[in-house]
């Protein structure tokens, strides 16, 4: 049997159906006499809806239905909020449960951002859908509009929601605000500075998309859904949008191609194409074009921060303060709240043990796209905020970087360490992950390095980022005080088949992430069983265990953990079964490479088949031990984990044009173990190319009437193949310390540090001109400007 | 995204597609569509019918001409033109235009003709095209007829409606000629946000003989760099020359845009004309 278990870089089981195009999407998938929907969004960003006329279109060809807010009376609630910002006074549009409002279904008297739904439009074929939106008549009263977050809390700035007064749908806090300023004030060494992480536009190579279906004689309603979370999203839509038993409602997630956190949200489409579908008898699809997704799909970052670091002039920081911004967008996300405050705000003191720190972020609603996740989120906006207040402070005090941050970090025997903001650190060595990535990029001869490049025309720049990412979310009752209107547990069903094959359910749900092949290799690992015997299923709620979904790089520390310790009762019943089998004591009993034998006689042996036939005829069992081998485990985290890493950037940029060229990109991460380094590569390496978009490319950009101008990728800059180098990627490993597999969050880690790492790395070539900062993403124009000596850079 | 419906007709001949283009004031030629379609899908434009070029078989392939310069068929894909051996040696402007306009897969489907028709939306081959003083030969209603670069006051080759481009005809370049095409790109589309290509000769003595450069990005259409190639003009050629003709004041009006200000697109033009100037030069064997 080939080397298949936890560890071993197994080729991902879902990479053929992918590669060859046979994996099927919701897109892929036609139901007997389907319809299909197509959404009217809104033109204008903010705007009182005056009259919607949907007559013409309800007579063009095929047009089955037409439905606007209207049509949505007594049928359907608001879509709720279930991330509030925990222990702050929050304020919400209302929703009829008491829960937090985002919003209803279809803009009701108001559009307030463009890509806001109106009206849909079902009929028999896409086409006719798409056409006869073109037929609605909508007349709007235009409205004032607000599109930053500091500006909608000025007073005078148009209001949004009634329930909101000033935009302002949170503030909240975190650590001691008064030891903090006292520390800044006696301090030696204070470096301020104004740092802003530009909105990014999520952008998976698939687009969101739904299917609702409805069975009049069982009165069941079946979703297939982009979700990442069916499960919850199931709970939610039965229990507070569509108000039906949940027993009659069933989500299915098909393949998802890629979520970076954004089908973690729910999304007008999922109710109404089950409404229409009972309504109208036959199934109802929607799927959403790009330059839609672009429009109306969650987006990411968009944090403001005002913030103060103090030390001393020999480099100890002793305390930290952040204000930060974050804009909500027109309404609250599903569960963007938590992620722009408790994420970002706990995050901010990095890998150093800071005496003092401090963070409180407005959170406020604006006439754009709504915020939510994006990989690393408020993790990234953190580390950017720290990794680059170092660099100022390591100029202003005339330290090296590397030595500055060697001087504060948390020492391996401070661990766990309670970073004064709520994070308990389960453990780590951040010392010698900076070591090895100093060490990979030559730290010693970047002074010879940077003579040879301005020898060719370059400027080469190096830039050190270090980070800690929270992550393995996370204890239920913990959730709960951060404001979580749900658990953060996971599970797993392991069935042993009479021949021997096992069926694994779990409850998480892949976007993108292997699970079929790592989840596997966790069993094969633990009971000795070939790879090939194991099924792995999951994302159908009417077969999967309970999960509470993919975000926060959780899906393997909890959901592989409660697969590991389905794995272990497995084992145990086995060796219970075997025991009564050869009339021994169980503790003479060993279970070892998929076979059960007696210690003291090993002849006495029974193969895993043989016990899985065994226990599925029951013929000869323990005294009171029901037949069968299918176990079911709930797995609740005791922390959270922290995976951390070290990452540095060589940029060389040309002294005339100011182009900026990623020469190298060293990767230190530290994942605790690795179940598949393969898999846990390809998401370090993804992460990566995150982290370059929004330093060097990504922006959505509005313009003052709320019109996005990037709503296009001919207009939106991702990075491609050609943008990013050949990584040189390494790692330690610190074993988590909470789970038995001692596995960390993986999925988004590495996409915290490249922004500050490369942003330190352009600010460091540019350091002799005086430029200590250049607004992201730092394009090629910007860099000329600063060289140059005009605005927006920061001196 | 849905394309809106169109018909579509694939005639073998010149004149049948000429004629359908007459019958159709909708209609658009497909030659590769790697813009065409990329609008369509967007609902930019809406054509009635889309003409494919495809099946006129002599609108293909690339040969010398009789005065020793080459001729290529319009539908000639620009894969066959970087893989062909005299344009690379001969005419290297071009060649390294055809590369900056897509990737191997694009440069599979995307046409000379198709390219050159879609001047203005970022394409860089009209560039060298100008550069090379090339003539275009088209085909309408009324029969063949030639346009050449000088034409047009400097500006890229205007054309009639319903006139098919069915072959561009570079002139021989003769010995110690070079040429060179870079681009700055966009960083979202991937298309230059300016580009300049350079042709140019020496002579024995030194001094520059020809020398043609054009731009792309900073109109609807190429267009010449008259000042910087004035400026050069019969010039001896050193690094100094070049550097100083590279910073003749550019004469249109440049535009800021979402992709970089007009300032910064007049300093580019600057840098992009003496570094492909610098390359042109070397690849003739002469350091100056």
């Amino acid at each position: 049997m080939a080397q298949t278990g936890f560890g071993t870089a197994l080729k991902a089981r879902e990479a053929p159906q992918m590669l060859q195009g046979t994996a099927q999407y919701t897109a892929d998938i036609t139901l007997p006499g389907m319809l299909h929907m197509e959404i009217l969004r809104s033109h204008y960003a903010h705007a009182r809806i005056v009259h919607i006329d949907t007559r013409a279109a309800a007579e063009m060809p095929g047009v089955v239905r037409v439905m606007t807010a209207a049509d949505l009376e007594g049928k359907m609630m608001p879509l709720p909020c279930i991330w509030l910002a925990g222990g702050a006074e929050c304020h919400f549009p209302p929703h009829p449960y008491g829960v937090p409002g985002a919003g209803s279904v279809l803009a009701k008297e108001k559009v307030r951002y463009i890509g806001d739904p109106l009206a849909v439009v079902v009929a028999e074929t896409r086409s006719q859908a798409r056409d006869a939106l073109g037929a609605i008549r909508v007349e709007y009263e235009a409205l004032p509009v607000v599109i930053g977050a500091e500006q909608a809390l000025a007073e005078g700035a148009p209001q949004l929601h009634d329930e909101v007064p000033h935009n302002l749908s949170a503030h909240w806090t975190c650590g001691d605000q008064e030891a903090t300023e006292r520390a800044i004030a006696g301090a030696e060494v204070v470096v301020r500075h104004t740092l802003e992480n530009q909105r990014t536009i999520n952008s998976p190579l698939e687009p969101r998309s739904a299917i609702g279906s409805y069975d009049p004689v069982t009165e069941e309603y079946t979703l297939r859904a982009t979700t990442q979370s069916p499960h919850n999203h199931r709970f939610l839509l039965a229990e507070l949008v569509l108000g039906i038993p949940l027993n009659k409602l069933r989500v299915i997630a098909p393949t998802i191609g890629g979520s970076f956190g954004t089908k973690g949200y729910l999304y007008p489409d999922m109710p109404l194409v089950l409404l229409l579908a009972r309504e109208l008898g036959r199934p109802v699809k929607w799927v959403d074009s790009r330059n839609g997704l672009m429009r109306s799909t969650v987006q990411g970052r968009d944090q403001k921060q005002y913030a103060t670091l103090a030390g001393s002039r020999d480099g100890k920081i002793t305390a930290l303060s952040c204000t930060s911004y974050a804009n909500l967008g027109a309404y609250p996300s599903t569960i963007g709240l938590g992620v722009a405050t408790v994420l970002m705000g706990r995050s901010i003191t990095g890998v150093y043990a800071i005496e003092h720190a401090f963070c409180e972020v407005y959170t406020v609603f604006t006439n754009t796209v709504p915020l939510g996740a994006q990989r690393g989120s408020g993790r990234a906006e953190a580390t950017f905020l720290i990794e680059r207040l170092i660099d100022l402070y390591a100029a202003e005090i005339g330290m090296d970087p590397a030595e500055v941050r060697r001087k504060n970090m948390v020492r391996p025997d401070q661990f766990p360490y309670d970073n004064r903001l709520g994070w308990l650190y389960d453990s780590g060595n951040y010392q010698a992950s900076l070591d090895r990535a100093l060490e990979m990029v030559g730290y010693n001869e970047i002074g010879a390095r940077k003579a040879e490049a301005r020898r060719r025309g370059k400027r080469l720049g190096v830039g050190i980022a270090c980070f800690v990412a929270v992550c393995g979310v996370g204890p239920s009752a913990r959730m709960a005080k951060e404001g979580m209107l749900g658990g953060a547990w996971e599970s797993a069903n392991i069935r042993v088949q009479p021949s021997g094959e096992i069926s694994l359910t779990i409850g998480s749900t892949p976007t993108g992430q292997s699970h079929e092949t790592t989840f596997a290799q966790i069993v094969a690992e633990e009971l000795g069983v070939d790879i090939d015997t194991i099924q792995v299923r999951h994302s159908d709620t009417q077969q999967a265990p309970y999960g509470q979904g993919t975000y926060g790089s959780r899906s393997y520390s909890v959901g592989g953990s409660a697969v590991y310790v389905t794995t272990q009762n497995v084992k145990e019943k086995m060796r219970k079964a075997a025991a009564h089998l050869f009339a021994v004591g169980e503790e003479e009993i060993v279970y070892e490479s998929g076979k059960v034998f007696v210690r003291a006689a090993p002849e006495n042996v029974k193969t895993f088949q043989e016990m899985a036939l065994e226990l599925w005829y029951g013929w000869n069992l323990p005294a009171g031990m029901e037949p069968g081998l299918d176990f079911t485990t709930y797995f609740d985290p005791q922390n959270f984990n922290f995976p951390f890493g070290t990452h540095i950037a060589v940029v060389e940029i040309d002294e005339q044009t100011g182009q900026i060229d990623l020469v190298r990109y060293i990767a230190v991460n530290d994942v605790g173990n690795v179940g598949n380094p393969l898999v846990v590569n390809g998401q370090i390496e993804g992460s990566i190319a995150h982290g370059i978009g929004q330093a060097l490319m990504e922006e959505a950009i509005y313009d003052e009437e709320g019109q996005l101008l990037t709503d296009e990728l001919l207009a939106y800059a991702l990075p491609r193949a050609t943008d990013v180098p050949v990584y040189e990627l390494d790692r330690t490993v610190t074993p988590a310390p909470q789970n038995a597999l001692g596995v960390k969050g993986a999925g988004e880690v590495a996409s915290v540090a490249p922004a500050a790492a490369i942003c330190n790395a352009i600010c460091n070539a540019l350091s002799d001109l005086g430029i200590k900062h250049i607004e992201m993403p730092v394009t090629a124009e910007k860099v000329w400007r600063a060289m140059h000596g005009e605005a927006n850079a920061q001196r | 995204m849905m394309l809106a419906p169109f018909d579509y007709a694939a005639p073998e001949t010149l004149e049948k597609a000429v004629e359908l283009l007459q019958r159709n004031p909708e209609a658009r030629l497909l030659a590769g569509g790697q813009h065409l379609l990329t609008a369509m899908k967007l609902h930019r434009i809406t054509p009635s019918m889309l003409i494919d070029l495809g099946k006129i078989a002599a609108l293909r392939g690339i040969r010398r001409g009789s005065d020793g310069g080459m001729r290529i068929g319009a539908m000639t894909s620009l894969t066959e033109m970087v893989e062909n051996h005299d344009l690379r040696e001969a005419y290297s402007a071009l060649v390294e235009t055809a590369t900056h306009a897509g990737d191997p897969q694009m440069r599979n489907v995307s046409t000379l003709g198709g390219e050159l028709a879609s001047d203005g939306s970022g394409t860089p081959l009209p560039a060298a095209i100008l550069a090379f003083d090339a003539t275009l030969r088209v085909f309408g209603p009324e029969g063949t007829r030639t346009i050449t670069a000088s034409d047009d006051g400097g500006e890229a080759y205007k054309m009639d409606g319903v006139e098919i481009i069915t072959a561009i005809e570079l002139p021989p370049v003769g010995e110690r000629s070079g040429s060179a095409y870079e681009a700055f790109r966009d960083r979202a589309s991937g298309r230059a946000i300016c580009g300049v290509a350079a042709s140019i000769s020496i002579g024995l003595a030194g001094e520059l003989q020809r020398c043609r450069i054009a731009v792309i990005g900073t109109g609807r259409r190429a267009a010449r760099l008259t000042s910087i190639e004035e400026a050069l003009q019969g010039r001896h050629i050193t690094a100094e020359t070049i550097k100083t003709a590279s910073r003749a004041s550019y004469q249109r009006t440049l535009h800021t845009d979402r992709a970089a200000s007009a300032e910064y697109k007049a300093f580019l033009i600057g840098v992009l004309a003496e570094r492909v100037l610098r390359r042109a030069v070397a690849s003739v064997g002469y350091t100056s």
